[in-house]
């Protein structure tokens, strides 16, 4: 019996690409349909269609798919391990004094966004390689100071991210692949370099963090040994965090787990006070340890030939920047994009600055905006409704490899998140990855002004697919 | 009794879920106990205890899972393990979905586990990609897409014919499956007749003169307008035969096309030849020859819809004297060439679609030989889509030449709108003719849409003191969605004849035409 | 990302979250460790108060234990849309879906016996402390004010009403001063039981209309004067007239933890309303409408009861 006679035989039951009025009159006549929201794919570009059938060649394909099973493999077994903190400059490789680390893909001074370049004087003056602002400035285009991206120096830095020699780091340890990552602390409250301030309250701040919070947390985690990050963030998912924009349960697990080991410490009780009362007053303090945990896991998958596993995902307010597993250290630039969301009152679209910060890590590694699904009260702050937040967890696998079956999502029955944006599989559906972040400022120093949804430009996707597809020219 | 025991390194499962595991595990079938946990001291304690320990897990720190199954026999241990793995994996179920979406055939093709069709209509430039991955997924494939050109239709009714999988197209605007109508076609009884088209609105027009005389359809596909061509070589045309001759819902198996090429015209025929039920070959403008070779494999064959039709509904059973057969109304012959005058000699026949299109055109170049048309392969009678009638002129506006940029005159009639008031402004024109395509896909008011056009064309002419006699032909059964009876009863309105059929148009426009003779 | 305290409303008065639904925008007006006030065009203040503060018209709670770390300062601009309250550049209240505070409709009048056992409770014994010759003196003239103003009252003396009033504005330590506290909890009263309080009624709307006080009283008084108080003060009065929701000794205790001493101020002043409303009913309904004296002496004996001594002010809870 020709199997198209089992066809004839069985009730039809459709997939309908292209016109939406076919898939209609067949559902009129009650036979089950599936429209497809489809794209052309490569954004209907020709030489990124034919790269994409270069990859989908059986031997291409086949080489490709066990690539990527590895990079997520790693991805998934990595178990990030808080072991410390330290200043930069003793931790962070090819650190110097006159380094200044920055947030996104690579910039030259004169082009940075005005809140970058507001967080670079600030962090010149607190360095003491300029005694104001103004002379700061001139010295960062003096050619004196070195510039790099954190990225580049196993680093994140959230929204601005400049990093300098005397922050204190958290130093993130990778378990089974050795790798280390690391990033800064966060300011908390108000006016912070991060968002482009550098008045003094700011040096201040800073100084404090210098000689207080950080040698406490060093201490502190002397006396702890190691935390286990990747099961502080699955139980911080389990409780209705996200862990790009909303941190209340990892900063509460985190303090916690630091507490007895704070108060071990030699410092003096009012010492041990402000830096409880400073954690309190933001949830935001974890925030940039599960950006450093992510960092950690995806750079165990770097450099895995023929990988479409994207490895990296950035902002500088400049440019968007994206590294994928399989083309070393190149980066695929395009332009950074506006993040729609509800603006807090007063402030209008005018107002909004470009996307920036190394935070969209998280969703890199399947956490942030690809677990929303987990993070419900985060709605008001970022527009839509629940049932779409949930659809976002959801609507990533189609553009992922694999799921992490130890980061879970309660309501989705405990499926793992989304794990492994693979290139290939973001031009075949038109579906870019979704990023959940804050809406800052156009101007420096004003901060944050509401928060919302972005992606990534399909661009950086196009020129990732010509350049893997440029790999198996063979 | 048997225990297996793995152990997965650094995979943290929170409590919950390892209950439901565990509770699942233990259901599955042979188990005497499963255990599902993390390797924390604690359970080490018990597992010891319930002798279930071993050096492996002794080794494992807490944030390993330790997966244990006993069975009652040693030979569904493995299996039984298998099972608790499974049980990890937790892909969400095949459920309704109503809430997600799909980007890719390959994705939905995964999640919707029952469906076996694609219908792919997107832009000709990624239609073959899609169709690939359709027949990839295992999916029959309907490709409504023109514009695909031919190394990929032959590549992929290659492909569709090792996997045993239909690839209706490129350029297959017709099927009806399982008694669903895909595209456009139309509501028809269901019955023991399986069509193979490759035209459609031929397809239509078989399947709609088929519900007429009695019977009914158990299946139509559609191959394309070019699987009968001699590069492609029939490929979807012979493996259809093929299913339908497998087919216990079908006993009679029609075939309707153009003429395809003579080579491939012997194997189809032969094909039908080699099945036990009968069949009817309808190849529209056939010369003698094709007859010729039909009848001598014993194959009913016509070149025209009706007879064919006709016949095919004959072979189920049904008795020719029960029927009305819509004979060719001579009386209406006369008085329409009683009210022509002798200048008024020309048929213009502006389609919609077309395959009827030909039919008429063939029948007019029986009796003809001025007749032109931008669907005539001969470069003395091809017209473009810019030029003037001349003489007979046969139009059908589906074709590139009309649709530039615009949607098929089946949806939006502007253009046809625009001819018909040109030509009907010409003194030497004897009759227009039009079609009206109900169904699926149809304009909800193909003849309502045309009214002030007729209205219009009746006035011009009679202002200047000429009958100007328009034939119109209304495809389409009691049944589409469409209304005929609403339909007719406007072109009755509008003093536009109708014909009963596609073969009846054709005939009456080459009749009414007719200067000097009798018929 | 940091640089931003985000928080959300708890709950909010009903007049309130409407407030600031179509868009409002205003100064902080002043800023205490458990409460923001805010300054629009309203005559009213508005509050923004941590979670463990009593709920009260004009006020929204948010999810915040204080409210006097976060870097707001007075004069930062306040901007509201609805969805977002927004105060300086950095403290962000999401006030969306704000679940709005139940209303509370104490119908009927109090009841005598609640009354006294009222009292009772608020004189159950404390240790005693020394307290200044200020306070003492206040305590004085707190307590002449409310006799002066109850026996204005009673005779229908609109001038002596208005001294007495007078007498008790501003008098006293505190941000609510005790005699505004007074003022505003006996006004709440007589705006509930109407006509026969009227005098005492209008007596404090002239205060609000001379603005003889600080911003934060009058805002006070104005809600009293449309029948609104603080929840716990509510409540009570609720209790007062026969409510049986709640147990009269948490109802006490959460009014005494109104404030410094403003719990037991705005207790005084709402027994003081309720002792004199109870004596003129019991004097209209009494068919011996004679011998003012007599009443106003016992009525005089009931007010030296509740204010009293200097130690039975101590006994409500002051110091």
């Amino acid at each position: 019996m020709s199997p198209i006679t089992d066809l004839f035989n069985s009730p039809l039951s459709v997939i309908n690409v292209g016109a939406a009025m076919f898939a209609e009159d067949i559902e009129t006549q009650g036979a089950p349909v599936t429209h497809l929201e489809w794209s052309p794919p490569g954004g209907g570009r020709p030489d990124v269609v034919e790269a994409l059938t270069k990859m989908a060649q059986t031997d291409v394909a086949e080489r490709i798919e066990a690539a990527n099973k590895k990079a997520v493999e790693r991805i998934i077994n990595s178990q990030p391990v808080l072991v410390g903190f330290a200043p930069a400059i003793e931790v962070v490789p090819g650190m110097t004094k006159t380094t200044i680390l920055h947030a996104g893909p690579p910039i030259a001074y004169d082009r940075m966004a005005g809140a970058m370049k507001g967080a670079v004087t600030g962090a010149l003056v607190f360095e003491g390689l300029a005694k104001d602002i103004d002379e700061a400035d001139e010295v960062a285009r003096s050619g004196d100071i070195t510039f790099a991206p954190c990225h580049e120096h196993d680093c994140v830095g959230s929204m601005a991210g400049v990093t300098s020699a005397s922050m204190f780091m958290h130093i993130v340890e990778n378990r089974p692949y050795g790798n280390r990552a690391y990033t800064n602390l966060s300011e908390q409250l108000a006016k912070i370099l991060r968002m482009g301030a550098n008045d003094q309250s700011v040096i201040d701040r800073l100084n404090w963090m210098r000689d207080v919070l950080g040698p406490i947390l060093r201490d502190a985690m002397e006396s702890a040994g190691e935390i286990d990050l990747r099961m502080m963030l699955a139980q911080g998912l389990h409780m209705g965090d996200e862990a790009h924009n909303r941190n209340n349960a990892g900063t509460t697990l985190l303090i916690q787990a630091l507490a007895p080991h704070i108060l071990n410490s030699s410092f003096s009780t009012k010492d041990q006070q402000d830096v409880f009362n400073f954690v309190k007053s933001s949830e935001y303090f974890s925030g940039p340890t599960w950006m450093a945990t992510s960092k950690a896991a995806l750079d165990s998958a770097k450099g895995i030939e023929d990988s479409t596993v994207v490895v990296a995902m950035c902002r500088n307010g400049v440019e968007f920047g994206v590294r994928v597993a399989g083309t070393g250290d190149q980066w695929f630039t395009g332009p950074a994009q506006f993040v729609e969301g509800p603006l807090f009152a007063g402030f209008t679209a005018e107002d909004k600055g470009l996307d920036i910060g190394d935070s969209a890590i998280t969703e890199t590694y399947g956490i942030g905006g690809f677990a929303m699904a987990c993070a419900p009260a985060i709605v008001p702050l970022v527009g839509g409704t629940v049932s779409e937040a949930i659809e976002y967890s959801r609507a990533m696998m189609q553009i992922t490899t694999d799921t992490n079956p130890n980061l879970t999502i309660p309501i989705l029955g405990f499926r793992g998140v989304a794990t492994g944006i693979d290139v290939r599989k973001v031009e075949e559906t038109g579906m870019l990855p979704i990023i959940n972040t804050a809406i800052a400022h156009k101007d420096a120093g004003i901060g944050m002004i509401g928060a919302g949804l972005t992606h990534p430009p399909l661009e950086v996707f196009h020129e990732a697919t010509l350049a893997l597809a440029g790999r198996f020219a063979q | 009794m048997s225990t297996r025991t793995l152990v997965k390194k650094n995979t943290y499962i929170d409590s919950v879920s390892l209950m439901s595991i565990s509770t699942k595990a233990n259901a599955l079938p042979g188990v005497t106990n499963a255990v599902a946990a993390m390797a924390t001291s604690m359970n080490k304690a018990i597992l010891t205890d319930q002798g279930l320990i071993t050096a492996e897990i002794e080794d494992a720190t807490p944030g390993d899972l330790v997966l244990i199954v006993v069975t009652d026999d040693e030979d569904s241990g493995d299996e039984a393990l298998e099972g608790l793995v499974a049980l990890l994996d937790r892909k969400p179920a095949a459920d309704s979905g109503d809430s997600v979406s799909y980007h890719t055939v390959a994705s939905a093709a995964e999640a919707r586990t029952q469906a076996n069709m694609a219908v792919i209509s997107v832009n000709g430039a990624f239609a073959a990609r899609e169709a690939h991955a359709a027949l990839d997924s295992g999916l029959n494939v309907m490709l409504f897409s023109d514009n695909v050109a031919l190394d990929d239709e032959i590549a992929l009714k290659k492909k569709a014919h090792e996997k045993g999988l239909l690839m209706m197209g490129p350029d297959c605007g017709t099927a009806i499956l399982g008694g669903v109508s895909l595209c456009f076609a139309n509501e028809v009884r269901r019955g023991r007749i399986g069509i193979v088209g490759a035209s459609g609105t031929g397809s239509q027009e078989m399947s709609v003169r088929i519900h007429d005389f009695g019977a009914g359809v158990s299946q139509l596909i559609g191959t394309g307008g070019r699987d009968l061509s001699k590069e492609v070589g029939g490929i979807m045309m012979l493996d259809s035969i093929e299913a339908l001759d497998a087919d216990p819902g079908t006993d009679v198996i029609v075939v309707i096309s153009k003429p395809p090429a003579a080579e491939v015209a012997a194997k189809v025929l032969d094909r039908l030849a080699a099945s036990d039920k009968p069949s009817v070959a309808c190849f529209l403008g056939a010369g003698d020859d094709i007859a010729a070779e039909a009848e001598k494999r014993g194959i009913v064959f016509s070149n025209r819809t009706k007879p064919a039709a006709l016949e095919a509904v004959k072979l189920t059973g049904i008795r020719e004297e029960d029927l009305d057969l819509h004979s060719l109304n001579w009386p209406l012959i006369e008085e329409v060439r009683g009210k022509l005058t002798p200048e008024q000699k020309y048929i213009r026949a502006l389609y919609c679609g077309g395959t009827i299109c030909d039919e008429a055109m063939f029948l007019a170049m029986e009796k003809y030989t001025d007749v032109y048309s931008n669907i005539r392969k001969e470069p003395e009678f091809k017209l473009g889509g810019t030029d003037p009638s001349r003489a007979h002129t046969f139009l059908d506006f589906g074709e590139d030449e009309f649709t530039q940029g615009k949607p098929h005159p089946m949806i939006d009639p502007s253009n046809r709108i625009a001819r018909f008031l040109e030509e009907a402004k010409d003194p030497e024109v004897g009759v227009i003719v039009l079609d009206f395509v109900l169904g699926y896909g149809s304009n909800p008011d193909p003849v309502g849409v045309m009214m002030p056009a007729f209205k219009q064309a009746k006035e011009l002419a009679a202002s200047e003191g000429r009958h100007l006699e328009i034939l119109a032909y209304i495809l389409g059964t009691d049944a589409d969605s469409q209304d005929l009876d609403d339909q007719v009863a406007k072109l009755a309105e509008a003093d536009v004849t109708w014909a009963s059929s596609s073969t009846n148009t054709g005939l009456l426009a080459r009749e009414f035409v007719s200067k000097g003779d009798r018929a | 990302m940091g640089g931003s305290v985000i928080t959300t409303a708890l709950g909010g008065d009903r007049d309130v979250l409407q407030a600031v639904r179509p868009g409002l925008h205003g100064h902080v007006h002043s800023t205490f460790r458990s409460v923001i006030n805010v300054a629009t065009d309203h005559p009213e203040l508005l509050s923004l108060t941590a979670a463990s503060v009593a709920r009260a018209p004009r006020s929204i709670q948010v999810c915040l234990d204080r409210m006097d770390c976060h870097g707001i300062a007075v004069g930062d601009d306040v901007f509201s849309d609805g969805h977002t309250l927004r105060i300086g550049e950095s403290f962000v209240v999401v006030v969306s879906a704000t679940p709005v505070w139940a209303e509370n409709a104490a119908d009927g009048e109090p009841l005598a016996r609640r009354v006294d056992a009222l009292e009772a409770l608020l004189s159950a014994p404390e240790p005693t402390r020394s307290i200044s010759a200020f306070e003492r003196a206040v305590d004085e003239r707190v307590q002449s004010g409310i006799e002066a103003l109850q026996s204005a009252v009673l005779v229908r003396d609109e001038e002596g009403v208005q001294h007495a009033v007078a007498s008790l504005v501003g008098l006293g330590t505190g941000l609510t001063p005790t005699g505004d506290d007074v003022l505003t909890s006996a006004a709440f009263v007589a705006t509930r039981l109407g006509e026969p309080l009227e005098l005492l009624h209008r007596g404090v709307a002239g205060v609000v209309e001379s603005g003889a006080t600080n911003d934060i009283s009058l805002t006070a008084m104005r809600c009293a004067l449309r029948g609104r108080a603080v929840q716990p003060i509510e409540d009570l009065y609720t209790w007062l007239c026969g409510g049986n929701m709640h147990n009269p000794h948490k109802l006490v205790a959460d009014v005494q933890a109104i404030g410094h001493t403003s719990g037991a101020d705005l207790a005084l002043g709402l027994i003081s309303a309720v002792r004199l409303y109870l004596e003129i009913t019991r004097i209209r309904e009494s068919p011996d409408s004679r011998a003012p004296a007599s009443r106003s002496a016992s009525l005089l004996s009931v007010a030296e009861r509740s204010s009293g001594t200097p130690s039975s002010a101590l006994l409500c809870g002051r110091g």
